[in-house]
C-alpha cells in the first residue's frame, strides 16, 4: 500500500468502517510507516478533542423570546388570508362585478359558463407567496440550493406574503356578536375618520397609521365601551412616530383586527 | 403533557403553540449549538436558531414524516447556516487567534505526554473551534455533524440530502482541512522526532 492510499483510507479507519481486508492493508501500512503512523495519531486526537467540544447552554431568554415570536407568527399567518383580500380588494371587486356581468349574460345565453374565471385569477394571484422559502424547507431540498434566509435581518419576519412588518401594531379587538352589530358601524365611521375616506364594505380588518394606535384603543374604550382590546406593539421601531426620519412613517402600520366571539 | 412526538406534530399542524413548543423542546439546544458551532457567534446563533425555529413552525405542514422528525429539523438548521454564512462570504473574518474571552494563546507541546494525551488537551479543543471556522461552510458542516455531534454516514446523508460517497469524501476531505488549519496554526505541536 503506498502512503496516498493509506491517507485515502484513514478516516475510514477511524470510523472503523473499512473491511477487513482494507483495515489489514491500512495497519500493516502505518506499523511500517512512520509518517503515515503520525498523520494517524495526529487526525485521531483532533477528532477525540471535537468530539470533547460539548454543547453551550441555551441563553436564558431563548423560549420567552421564542413564544413572543410564535404568538406573533400565528397572528401572521391567521392574518395573511384578510390581508390577501385586502390588497386585491379592488381586483376581487372587479372580478365579482364581472362575474354578475357574465352570469347576467349568460342568463340571456350570450356565453356559456364563464363566471368561473374571476375565482381562478384571484388563486393564481395568492400562490405567488413564500415559494423560496417553501422550497427549503422540503423534505427535497437541496443542500446547496438553499434561498436566502432572512436569519438575521429581523425587519422581515415572513417572506413574501404581504405588506405587514414587524415594525407594526396589531390591534386585537374583540367583542360580542350584539356589540359588534350596535358598534361596527361607528368604529368604521371612526376609523374613515382617521384614513380620510369612505371604506364601502365592513371587514373585520383594518389599517390605520401607527400614530393613531392610541387613539383607536382610546375611542374604543371611552367612547363604545369596548374594553378587550390587545395591543402587540411592535418590536422593532421606535414607539415614537416622531424619532424616525421623515417619509418613512406612512411605512408603518397599525393592523385592527376585529374578532366577533360567540 | 407528555404526548408522542407524533401527536405533538399534528397538533402543531393547526397553530398549536403549546405543543409545538413542547415538541421543539427536544431539539432547540442542539439546533443552537450546531448554530454555535457553524458561526462561532453566540448572537449569531441566537439569531439563526430563533429562525430556524420559527419556519419549523412555519412550514411543519411541509414535514411529510419520510424522515424522522430531527433529521428534518437538522436538515433546516444546517440550510439555515450555510445559506447565512454564504450571504457574508463577501466579508469574510480575517484569521486572529483570539476569543471573546480574551487572547488565545498557542499551547506548547508537551514532548514527555505520549501523541494521545498531549493533542486531546483542552487547548487543542479551543484551537479546533476557531480553525473550523477557517473551513469553507460546506466541509465546517461535516466535522460538526460527524466529529462533533458523532453522526453516522448515513443519518449525515439524509440531514444534507447528499449520498453516502459524497458524505464520505466531504467528511475526509474536511478532516484534512481541519488538520492542516491547525497545523499551519502550529497548534499541534507536533514532535516529528516520536516516532
Ligand atoms: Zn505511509
Amino acid at each position: 500500500m503506498k502512503c496516498s492510499d493509506a491517507e485515502k483510507l484513514l478516516s475510514a479507519y477511524i470510523d472503523g468502517t473499512l473491511n477487513d481486508d482494507d483495515k489489514a492493508k491500512f495497519e500493516e501500512h502505518i506499523d511500517n510507516c512512520s509518517a503515515c503512523r503520525r498523520e494517524y495519531h495526529i487526525m485521531n486526537a483532533m477528532i477525540v478533542s471535537c468530539r470533547k467540544l460539548g454543547d453551550i447552554d441555551l441563553p436564558e431568554n431563548f423560549r420567552h423570546d421564542l413564544h413572543e415570536r410564535l404568538i406573533k407568527e400565528k397572528r401572521l399567518k391567521k392574518r395573511s388570508i384578510y390581508r390577501f383580500i385586502g390588497k386585491y380588494k379592488a381586483l376581487v371587486a372587479a372580478c365579482l362585478m364581472l362575474a354578475v356581468v357574465l352570469g347576467t349574460a349568460a342568463g340571456i345565453g350570450l356565453f356559456g359558463g364563464s363566471p368561473k374565471r374571476s375565482a381562478s385569477t384571484a388563486q393564481s394571484q395568492k400562490a405567488s407567496g413564500s415559494a423560496k422559502d417553501e422550497k427549503m424547507i422540503s423534505n427535497d431540498a437541496k443542500l446547496f440550493s438553499a434561498p436566502s434566509s432572512p436569519a438575521l435581518d429581523r425587519k422581515s419576519p415572513e417572506n413574501g406574503t404581504g405588506t405587514a412588518n414587524s415594525s407594526d401594531n396589531f390591534v386585537n379587538v374583540n367583542i360580542s356578536k350584539a356589540e359588534y352589530d350596535k358598534y361596527s358601524k361607528d368604529i368604521i365611521s371612526f376609523i374613515e375618520s382617521i384614513e380620510g375616506q369612505k371604506i364601502s364594505s365592513t371587514p373585520l380588518q383594518y389599517t390605520i397609521p401607527k400614530k393613531f394606535t392610541s387613539e383607536f384603543i382610546s375611542k374604543m374604550k371611552d367612547s363604545f365601551k369596548i374594553y378587550d382590546v390587545m395591543v402587540t406593539p411592535a418590536d422593532s421601531a421606535p414607539e415614537n412616530d416622531d424619532a424616525r426620519p421623515k417619509g418613512e412613517s406612512a411605512e408603518y402600520k397599525a393592523i385592527i383586527q376585529i374578532n366577533i366571539n360567540e | 403533557m407528555n404526548y408522542p412526538e407524533k401527536e405533538l406534530v399534528r397538533k402543531s399542524r393547526n397553530g398549536d403553540i403549546e405543543a409545538f413548543e413542547s415538541l421543539i423542546q427536544s431539539y432547540e439546544k442542539r439546533i443552537f449549538n450546531i448554530a454555535y458551532r457553524m458561526t462561532g457567534d453566540r448572537e449569531d446563533a441566537y439569531d439563526i436558531s430563533q429562525e430556524v425555529c420559527i419556519k419549523i413552525y412555519k412550514f411543519i405542514k411541509k414535514f411529510r414524516g419520510d424522515s424522522s422528525f430531527g433529521t428534518w429539523v437538522y436538515r433546516i438548521t444546517s440550510n439555515v447556516c450555510i445559506d447565512e454564512l454564504r450571504k457574508r462570504k463577501a466579508n469574510v473574518i480575517p484569521f486572529t487567534i483570539t476569543n471573546p474571552e480574551g487572547e488565545y494563546e498557542i499551547p506548547v507541546a508537551d514532548r514527555d505526554k505520549l501523541p494521545d494525551e498531549a493533542y486531546e488537551s483542552k487547548e487543542l479543543s479551543e484551537a479546533i473551534r476557531l480553525c473550523l471556522l477557517q473551513l469553507e461552510p460546506k466541509y465546517r458542516v461535516m466535522i460538526v455533524l460527524k466529529d462533533i455531534y458523532g453522526y453516522k454516514y448515513e443519518e449525515i446523508s439524509k440531514i444534507l440530502n447528499i449520498n453516502m460517497g459524497t458524505v464520505k469524501s466531504r467528511i475526509n476531505r474536511a478532516r484534512k482541512l481541519l488538520k492542516d488549519e491547525l497545523e499551519a496554526g502550529n497548534l499541534l505541536g507536533t514532535n516529528p522526532s516520536k516516532k
